[in-house]
């Protein structure tokens, strides 16, 4: 595996200059009390995409920005990489 | 509180005892036969016992200096308060070079004797003693970089003042074309015998040599 | 034996000797030979011992295709003697053969062979009796493989640099195509590279006598500022990235397009005894007598499939070779070379092929035969013809590799008899020349500079005339495409009655077509199954000579059409290559705080920790933990964790982030903090240090640095709070001053007041201590009075040498993390990672008291942890002691009636307590004062009893006086 993912705030570097941070889970709301089992899906359940997903990187070697990729996980093809925005992410 | 703590700077003679900064290169210089002097309350390598080489290599193939003492300021803040640069492209003003590393974040290098003052002025934590910083310079300075780093220097991707955070020697690291074929690499000080080790290992073959601050041009 | 005279485009200098050893013979050759060229222009014939069954084998391609010249240089195994230029000095020894190349005991494997080695003998031989393996272990290893490496690091004498080169374009192959497509692109501004696995780039040119015409081109190309590589293979492409080995540098090239001027790869023929020394391939013939003025051999039989054994056969005539007899597969061939043969009254036999070669350590006749499309004889058609050299030429295979590996879908051709690239290419790949099928030279050239203007274009270079002419250039090429096939497929093999001896489909591995048909019958009938099974196509040649050869044997004995079989995943490396460049320089990341010289010179013993180099002890652990206990200490702790949280939302963050509450910690004060997931687990401890309303200093573990500052940063990324977090663990050294004599040791350097009035525990102060500026915090893991002092990290000898200095007269003493971790032990604190692991909670690690559920906000674990607390505890986290001194493995099980119930975490004799103490995992019902356990360790059985306190100043006194 060595292809090259375009931080985007450094631009294109080869992706050991990364760590990768998982697929994007959504978190349960700040003061909601979530049961058990939705408390377990979120810590412990991934889906486990064949295809385009979502996902957190984060530039190690370089900025050390945290990001957003959409990548296809069969072909490692990265279709964006987009800085979190103020909304948030999960 | 202040974050005093962190400025070499301000250290100072005090109950006999008359602090001296020194480079976490400096082991190694010293195991090389440099020559040392006090500059600026830093112990700086003037020459390594043959100044007429030195200078020969910078000119011919590429001379590797020690240049930690430089110093080093984070600027953080919202992109607004900071001055407008675009993340990759830094610019030298007022004897300093001012890196932009995120929209958010700047890294101001600058001589040891002007850090106190851009300090003043900045919303700055002083990393002078976080980062090393190495000089790699000379007509192979580029060929000793593509030997340890998978970052593109060529001058069509980074021209002078081109500032490239990525990693080099397999550590994080940022990346400065001062200018035609000088390059500084600054990286974290614990991993500084080692990156050292490493641009040495890979300069030698090319004909490079370390060089004390007299010949740092 | 003497050269032939000059030959246009000749590669050796006749003026400059260059000599060397080969089994320690003097071999005498010139300037610009390869090993091989010298050897053989003395003389040799057999160049190496096959794999498995010791047979001789001579050179075949001469151009780095096959296994057949692998040599050991200067110790050095597995290098390609005919492309390996010959160096004054050099020592070459013969692989796998003992005593001597040209007596190989082992030869015998080849008579035996066919009972002892059947197809996966391995699986079936040499497996009774068992307790014998060992011993048949070590005589296979020593009879199978390719040579030996050298045994000790001082035997390596590489030097293997990696070399990064960005690229806008890079061209694979530097035949007429390559350099046609390198110039092109360059010339419209293009930065290119282009690689080539020969001596030179030339490609076929080289081979056809066309040297000039080779050089003048890669002069321009070079003149033009193409950047070219030779000798270099192209080791494979990997997303985008082609590593390619060049001499002792391993270069990665990135390159925005690439072109695939590969070219093809020509092909042996299968028959009885097609792997003797002296039968050759028309290319390694050519090669020898147009580059090195060789004359391959005196008397010549040719078989071929196409014109260019024809050609071959011209060639070799004008060198003075005698050609005894031509066999043509063809059923009408025609053309120049042809009639030229004809015309000098050579029998060509056509619609004929080799099928059977004969001699003992050379080749001395060849049985040509006209054959039916299966490769059978023709009854009576044989005829058997003395020579010394057998020129095969069994058509071309396009070196498809490195496309496939770039995503290229390689499929069988029928009409070509190859496999070839079908459909479009992946994006940014082009392919130019043979490996696209062509063989005209216009149509080669053209494809190069089609693919040079498409890839230059795609970079966003040229302009409306090089957009007009890549047009015209490419409607000119889709006119030249041959319509028709170059020549005649060959049989998988041909036989005939006459046939005796093995037939190798595969000489890397030894691997005869016998065998291929074996593994079908025994089920393992699909190209990838068989390929595992024989190991066809896995060695040195990586199938260039055999992948074609082995899919027809597999078609003909399944039945199958070639184009069902397919073919075998390409991957890297395309070319063998030493491991030792794959390597790179041997060097490896190390952190090393300020003063690690120091430590090296005092004698440390020093260990890797976390990414640092660490002192474990200063040589006497021991009486460096009583200095601690009696007097003072002092350890580097500059690799802990530090940064600085500022923003005046920071307290908020971080009453986010822990499950404890910070935001109400008063400036200047220290609280301990863990920090946990959002499934309620402890990742990580350390001090949190209030410097100012908005300015916090958090300290973690030395090896959790990394990953807390990247798990703070990941929040914030989401949050977006107005905080900073700022990593400055690099930027600070720390020393841990502890003892009962460590105020007054502090006392003298600074103008702070030290008395535990004025500096309590759990105080920080900020002040100058001799002279240099610092944070100190009073907290105290290793239990006794101290002072952990933080300070930019340019002053660690300078702090280093004065503390040492000043505390001379009460006894101070360096301690390392080996004393550290048995002070710590005494005072139950844990270590994260080693006590606890990534399922540990904090109530079940003993600190309930850490989390503050009646935090009024949300906090990363909470709804996990009061999940927790509503649960029943079942293990508990407790220190335990045993009496009878043994000290129990850490990792040893805690037991309870008979069953692993627990295990212990941390363990040691403490000097200070005069017993052996520990930290453990055991039972809810069991983590009482008092409690007795039994703990299993190595077959014994230790009895220990459970405490819940510390074991040395429980109420802390020492700590806060």
């Amino acid at each position: 595996m060595s292809f090259v993912l375009s931080c985007p705030v450094c631009g294109a570097r080869e992706v050991t200059d990364f760590r990768y941070g998982g697929e994007i889970v959504a978190r349960p709301d700040a003061g909601s009390s979530p049961s058990p089992r939705e408390l377990n899906l979120y810590n412990y359940f991934r889906r486990n995409t064949a295809g385009v997903q979502r996902e957190w990187w984060y530039h190690r070697s370089g900025c050390r920005s945290w990001f957003v990729a959409e990548r296809d996980t069969r072909t490692n093809e990265v279709l964006s990489t987009t800085l979190p925005s103020e909304e948030g992410v999960r | 509180m202040s974050l005093d703590f962190l400025s070499p700077d301000l250290a100072r003679p005090d109950r006999g005892f008359e602090p001296l900064a020194r480079s976490p290169i400096e082991p190694s210089l010293r195991r090389a036969g440099a020559r040392f002097e006090v500059r600026d309350g830093w112990s700086v390598a003037i020459d390594l016992g043959d100044a007429a080489a030195e200078q020969e290599a910078a000119r011919s193939s590429v001379a590797v200096a020690d240049r930690c003492a430089l110093g080093k300021l984070e600027v953080t803040g919202p992109a607004s308060s900071l001055p407008e640069l675009a993340p990759g492209a830094a610019v030298h003003r007022e004897g300093a070079w001012w890196c932009p590393v995120t929209a958010e974040r700047m890294l101001v290098l600058c001589p040891p004797v002007a850090t106190a003052e851009l300090r003043e002025r900045l919303p700055a934590v002083d990393l002078t003693t976080g980062l090393a910083a190495v000089g790699i310079a000379g007509p192979r300075a580029r060929d000793v970089l593509a030997r340890l780093s998978a970052l593109d220097l060529r001058p069509q991707s980074t021209p002078e003042g081109g500032f490239r955070p990525g990693s080099v020697a397999r550590v994080p690291a940022m990346v400065l074309r001062e200018g035609g074929d000088r390059f500084l690499v600054l990286f974290g000080s614990a991993y500084a015998q080692y990156v050292w080790t490493a641009v040495c290992d890979a300069a030698g073959p090319l004909g490079g040599r370390v060089v004390g601050a007299g010949q740092d041009a | 034996m003497s050269r032939l005279p000059p030959q246009p485009g000749e590669r050796i200098d006749r003026s400059r000797a260059v000599t060397f050893s080969f089994d320690g013979r003097c071999v005498r050759g010139l300037e610009g030979d390869t090993i091989a060229s010298a050897l053989f222009a003395s003389g040799q014939r057999v160049f190496s011992r096959s794999f498995k069954y010791h047979r001789p084998r001579g050179l075949l391609c001469c151009a780095g295709q096959c296994p057949n010249c692998l040599v050991a240089v200067d110790g050095a195994p597995g290098v390609r003697a005919c492309t390996e230029p010959a160096r004054e000095g050099m020592r070459v020894e013969h692989l796998n053969a003992r005593p001597s190349l040209k007596w190989d005991a082992l030869r015998v494997t080849d008579l035996l062979g066919g009972r002892l080695m059947p197809a996966g003998f391995y699986y079936k031989t040499f497996l009774r009796p068992r307790r014998l393996w060992p011993l048949y272990e070590r005589v296979l290893r020593r009879a199978a493989g390719l040579g030996l490496a050298p045994a000790s690091q001082d035997g390596r004498r590489r030097r293997a640099d990696y070399r990064r080169r960005h690229a806008d374009v890079l061209v694979v192959g530097g035949g007429p195509a390559g350099l046609c497509a390198a110039l092109r692109a360059r010339v419209l501004g293009a930065d290119v590279v282009l690689v080539d696995e020969g001596a030179e780039p030339g490609g076929h040119l080289l081979v056809e006598g066309r040297s000039e015409q080779a050089r003048s081109l890669a002069a321009e190309a070079h003149e033009a500022g193409v950047e070219i590589l030779a000798p270099a293979a192209a080791l494979g492409f990997f997303d985008g990235l082609v590593a390619v080995w060049h001499g002792d540098t391993l270069h990665q090239i990135r390159a925005a397009q690439h072109v695939a001027a590969t070219g093809a790869i020509e092909q042996p023929l299968v028959f009885a005894g097609n792997d003797l020394p002296g039968v050759m391939l028309s290319s390694g013939a050519r090669r020898l007598a147009a580059l090195y003025a060789l004359r391959p051999g005196h008397t010549a039989a040719v078989a071929t499939a196409t014109d260019q054994g024809l050609e071959a056969a011209v060639a070799l005539l004008d060198v003075g070779v005698r050609i005894a007899a031509v066999a043509d597969l063809r059923p009408a061939p025609d053309g120049r070379a042809l009639r030229r043969l004809e015309a000098e009254g050579i029998p060509v036999l056509r619609g004929a092929t080799v099928v059977c070669a004969e001699g003992r350590n050379a080749v001395r006749s060849a049985t040509l035969a006209r054959v039916d499309g299966d490769g059978r004889a023709l009854e009576g058609s044989e005829i058997e013809v003395p020579c010394d050299l057998l020129v095969v030429s069994g058509g071309l295979s396009p070196a498809t590799a490195l496309l496939a590996q770039a995503g290229a879908k390689p499929a069988y051709e029928q009409a070509a008899g190859a496999f070839m690239s079908q459909g479009p290419l992946p994006a940014g790949v082009h392919a130019a020349g043979a490996v696209t099928g062509l063989h005209d030279d216009e149509a080669i050239e053209l494809s190069g500079r089609v693919a040079g203007a498409e890839a230059a274009h795609a970079v966003g270079l040229g302009d409306a005339v090089s957009h007009a002419r890549l047009e015209r250039d490419a409607t000119r090429l889709a006119e030249l495409r041959p319509a028709t096939p170059a020549g005649a497929v060959p049989p998988a093999s041909a036989v005939s009655g006459k046939s005796k001896g093995k037939c190798f489909a595969c000489l890397c591995e030894d691997v005869t077509t016998e065998e291929i048909r074996q593994s079908v019958e025994e089920g393992f009938d699909s190209i990838e199954l068989s390929k595992r099974y024989t190991t066809v196509t896995m060695g040195p040649c990586q199938g260039r000579m055999c992948q074609l050869p082995a899919v027809r044997v597999m078609a003909r004995e399944t039945g199958l059409e070639l184009a069902e079989v397919g073919t075998t995943t390409a991957r890297p490396p395309w070319s063998a290559v030493p491991l030792g460049v794959l390597a790179g320089r041997p060097l490896q990341p190390a952190k090393r705080s300020s003063i690690h010289h120091r430590h090296r010179e005092l004698g440390a013993n020093v260990l890797w920790a976390g990414g640092w180099r660490r002192p474990y002890d200063y040589g006497d652990p021991r009486a460096e933990v009583m200095a601690v206990h009696e007097a003072a200490g002092v350890i580097d702790v500059s690799p802990l964790g530090k940064l600085l949280v500022r923003g005046p939302e920071a307290g908020a963050f971080l009453d986010r982030l822990y499950p404890n509450r910070l935001s109400t910690l008063g400036p200047g004060r220290i609280r301990y903090g863990i920090l946990g997931s959002d499934a309620g687990r402890i990742m990580d401890d350390g001090t949190v240090c209030r410097l100012d309303e908005d300015a916090f200093y958090v300290t973690t573990t030395s090896s959790g640095a990394g990953a807390v500052d990247e798990w703070f940063s990941w929040w914030l990324a989401d949050w977006c709070m107005d905080v900073q977090v700022t990593d400055v663990t690099e930027a600070l050294s720390a020393v841990n001053l502890a003892g009962p004599r460590a105020r007054e040791v502090l006392d003298g350097l600074t103008a702070l007041e030290c008395s535990n009035e004025a500096f309590g525990y759990l105080d920080a102060r900020q002040g100058h201590v001799a002279g240099v500026p610092c944070l100190i915090l009073r907290i105290g893991f290793v239990g006794e009075l101290g002072y952990e002092i933080h300070f930019p990290s340019a002053f660690g000898q300078h702090m280093w040498d004065v503390l040492l200095q000043a505390g001379a007269d009460a006894g101070i003493r360096p301690f390392g993390l080996e004393p550290q971790r048995l002070l710590r032990l005494q005072k139950l604190h844990v270590i994260v990672g080693q006590d606890t692991d990534s399922e540990s909670n904090p109530y079940e690690a003993a600190m309930p008291w850490i989390v503050k559920l009646d935090k009024e906000d949300d906090f990363i674990g909470r709804w996990a942890l009061e999940q927790a607390s509503e649960r029943e505890l079942a293990t508990g986290l407790v220190g335990f002691q045993t009496s009878d001194g043994v000290v129990p493995t850490e990792g040893a099980a805690v037991l309870v009636d008979g069953a692993p119930a627990g295990r212990v975490t941390s363990s040691r004799f403490s000097p200070k307590l005069g017993h052996v103490i520990g930290i453990a995992w055991v039972p809810a019902e069991l983590a009482r004062d008092g409690a007795g356990i039994t703990i299993a360790d190595n077959g014994h059985r230790l009895s220990a009893t459970v405490t819940t306190k510390p074991f040395y100043d429980p109420d802390g006194t020492r700590l806060r006086s």
